[in-house]
């Protein structure tokens, strides 16, 4: 978190003198529907964290009106909580009068958004993958809080970190990469989730690039026969095994990553959540994938990384 | 008689009760006076909102499927003569899921959000031809075992179509596909109870009107077709009905377990065997449990709400322990 603290003073400075839009707000969302709003959200109800995040970095905590369950910010912690997100009860949204709720899209009738949106409630759904989706959900958001100059600088912060990371790992050989989801049965980050987006800016290639699916179910002996050159096991809200575990699970103890100890866990939600700390993720990829750019970072995560 | 007039109105009263429950209470917590002033015309917008077009149709939904889903499950244990027997066990279940899951992993309920109910529906209706396709054949009539056992083939088949759907799924269709099959009130609208109505009441009337021809089924299928019944008719007539009902509650809220299970044998229990009573009252007693377990589900944990087939499981098997202890089946 003290990467993003680096994010937000790089940003206050904008705070001071920030324009009043009160013109009509209109903006398109990712399930292309067509969301206007009279004045800028002063009363957001956010069900996805990256996006609560950003909410929280370009408006302020006080713009916010709940958070979910899997929101950890301290800062946060004093709002109710609609839970997991996914069964929020509709009829306590419409009773805090927000004037813009930010969902997942959601592909069923029977959702939140269905509701809401008969009822007069803008809501704004949100589907984020690439890094380019990140930078067009916090431009999108900053428009819809009036803070489209605030936005406009979170996003030229996270690319300049996402470019410092890049030239950082440039020229240097790609390892292959196995993100494991999950170890039993196992599943990978594809590349084209926001995951394999962050594990090549950091210099990698992810193992089953040629899947299509985004977290695709592999087999282990296929696993075994690519031999990935490092191996990262997400822990947190969603933990995958430990490293240590690793070594004594039969067929993963035989893989050239594990015995050669380039084996890693990452916090989940950092690698799960596409959103402000985008660069903070690729900077944490980076530094395992290519253990001589520890140096210039903050300490390794794993004990191992430090071969 | 004197009994069963005080059963029906306690029956009535907690109806009653369960039905202002579900309307006056709710995470958004609006005093009980401004819900009488919304339901008299009056309130504003938001209270409007919440009570006119989020409370009034769920509880409606809750009343039409609750009662639907225990009515059917009433009718399933009198045609299986089987205790086990209840709403899902033909399989109507798994071919609405496949129906709702095809729709949400296919991206047709992107485009068109209301696509979802029809299309359960029509894999429910898939899952009824099919059932009793394969009972027809392999019996000259109904028999009740061929029927089960084509009900539970048919059900595992949908099953593995589901997990082989969702294996392909993406992230958000497999989160919608498996929110649905959780069931769950919290989408009901008024189009939601105008589905449910537009079938659930003639076809309740229907079931009731069998009420004596099932009372001679109990005894045994020979007896009663020697005292006039014509069996196979008020079979057909019955799991047909029954089954169609069972596809429109799942069709509208999902896959809610354990109300066709347990509340007609909750029923039995107090009111005895006759279809004539057991059939209305166990309709009754549906609303009410499904009344009360969606209240519960959407204020325990508010402002999140529950899936309601926890609360339908986790109230109701206790309940139904209790009356086990006290009578037998």
């Amino acid at each position: 978190m003290a990467a993003l603290s680096v994010v937000l003073l790089t940003t206050a400075c904008w705070s001071e003198d920030r324009p009043l839009i009160n013109s009509p707000i209109t903006v398109t969302d990712d399930a292309g529907q067509v969301i206007t709003l009279a004045a800028p959200a002063r009363r957001v109800i956010s069900m996805i964290p990256a996006q609560t995040e950003v909410v929280k970095i370009l408006g302020g905590v006080e713009r916010l009106v709940a958070r979910t369950q899997w929101d950890k910010d301290p800062a946060l912690a004093h709002l109710p909580s609609t839970g997991n997100a996914l069964t929020p009860s509709v009829e306590w949204i419409v009773g805090q009068k927000p004037d813009l709720v930010i969902a997942w899209p959601d592909n069923d009738g029977r959702n939140v958004i269905n509701q809401l949106r008969p009822l007069g409630i803008p809501v704004y759904s949100s589907r984020v993958e690439s890094l380019a989706e990140i930078s067009s959900m916090i431009t999108r958001l900053g428009v819809l809080l009036g803070e489209p100059a605030r936005a406009d600088s979170l996003v030229r912060a996270i690319d300049a970190q996402l470019d410092s990371v890049r030239a950082a790992v440039a020229g240097r050989a790609r390892p292959t990469v196995l993100y494991a989801l999950s170890t039993d049965p196992p599943m990978a980050a594809g590349a084209s989730t926001f995951v394999g987006a962050v594990i090549d800016a950091a210099g990698g290639t992810t193992l089953f690039a040629d899947m299509t699916q985004l977290w695709p179910q592999v087999s282990l002996e296929e696993i075994v026969r690519r031999q990935p050159d490092v191996i990262i096991l997400p822990v947190g809200e969603a933990t995958s095994g430990s490293a240590v575990a690793l070594r004594k699970l039969p067929g993963w103890r035989d893989l050239d990553a594990v015995k050669n100890g380039r084996v890693y866990e990452v916090d989940a939600d950092l690698f799960h959540r596409p959103g402000a700390t985008v660069g903070i993720a690729a900077r944490t990829a980076a530094s395992l994938l290519h253990p001589p750019l520890q140096a210039v970072r903050r300490p390794a995560l794993q004990p191992e990384a430090k071969r | 008689m004197s009994a069963l007039v005080t059963r029906a109105l306690a029956l009535a009263v907690l109806f009653a009760a369960a039905l202002v429950l579900a309307v006056g209470v709710g995470a958004a917590g609006v005093p009980i006076a401004t819900v009488i002033d919304v339901l008299a015309g009056g309130g504003d917008a938001t209270a409007r909102a919440i009570v006119l077009d989020l409370r009034l149709p769920r509880a409606l939904v809750a009343i039409l499927a609750g009662g639907g889903l225990a009515l059917s499950g009433a009718v399933f244990q009198a045609l299986l003569r089987n205790p086990l027997a209840e709403p899902y066990v033909l399989g109507v279940a798994g071919g609405a899921a496949v129906g709702a899951v095809a729709g949400v992993v296919f991206g047709v309920a992107r485009f068109a959000p209301s696509a979802v109910p029809l299309l359960a529906l029509a894999g429910a209706l898939a899952a009824i031809t099919l059932v009793f396709t394969v009972a027809r054949r392999v019996g000259r009539a109904l028999d009740t075992r061929v029927l089960l056992l084509a009900g539970v083939v048919v059900a595992a088949f949908f099953n593995a179509v589901i997990l082989l759907l969702l294996t392909y799924a993406d992230v958000e269709s497999f989160r919608s596909a498996v929110f649905w099959m959780m069931g769950s009130l919290s989408g009901s609208t008024w189009g939601t109870v105008v589905l449910l109505a537009i079938y659930m009441i003639p076809a309740t009337a229907l079931l009731f009107s069998q009420a004596r021809s099932l009372n001679l089924l109990a005894i045994g299928e020979d007896t009663a077709l020697y005292l006039g019944t014509r069996v196979e008719r008020v079979k057909l007539i019955g799991y047909l009905v029954a089954s169609l009902a069972v596809a429109v509650a799942v069709a509208a809220c999902g896959v809610i377990g354990f109300i066709g299970l347990i509340v007609p044998h909750a029923v039995r229990m107090v009111w005895g065997s006759d279809h004539r009573v057991l059939l209305p009252a166990s309709f009754v007693a549906g609303s009410i449990f499904l009344l009360l377990a969606d209240t519960a589900a959407r204020t325990i944990a508010s402002p999140a709400e529950l899936p309601v087939g926890v609360i339908t499981a986790l109230v109701g098997v206790p309940l139904f322990v209790s009356l086990l202890r006290r009578s037998s089946l």
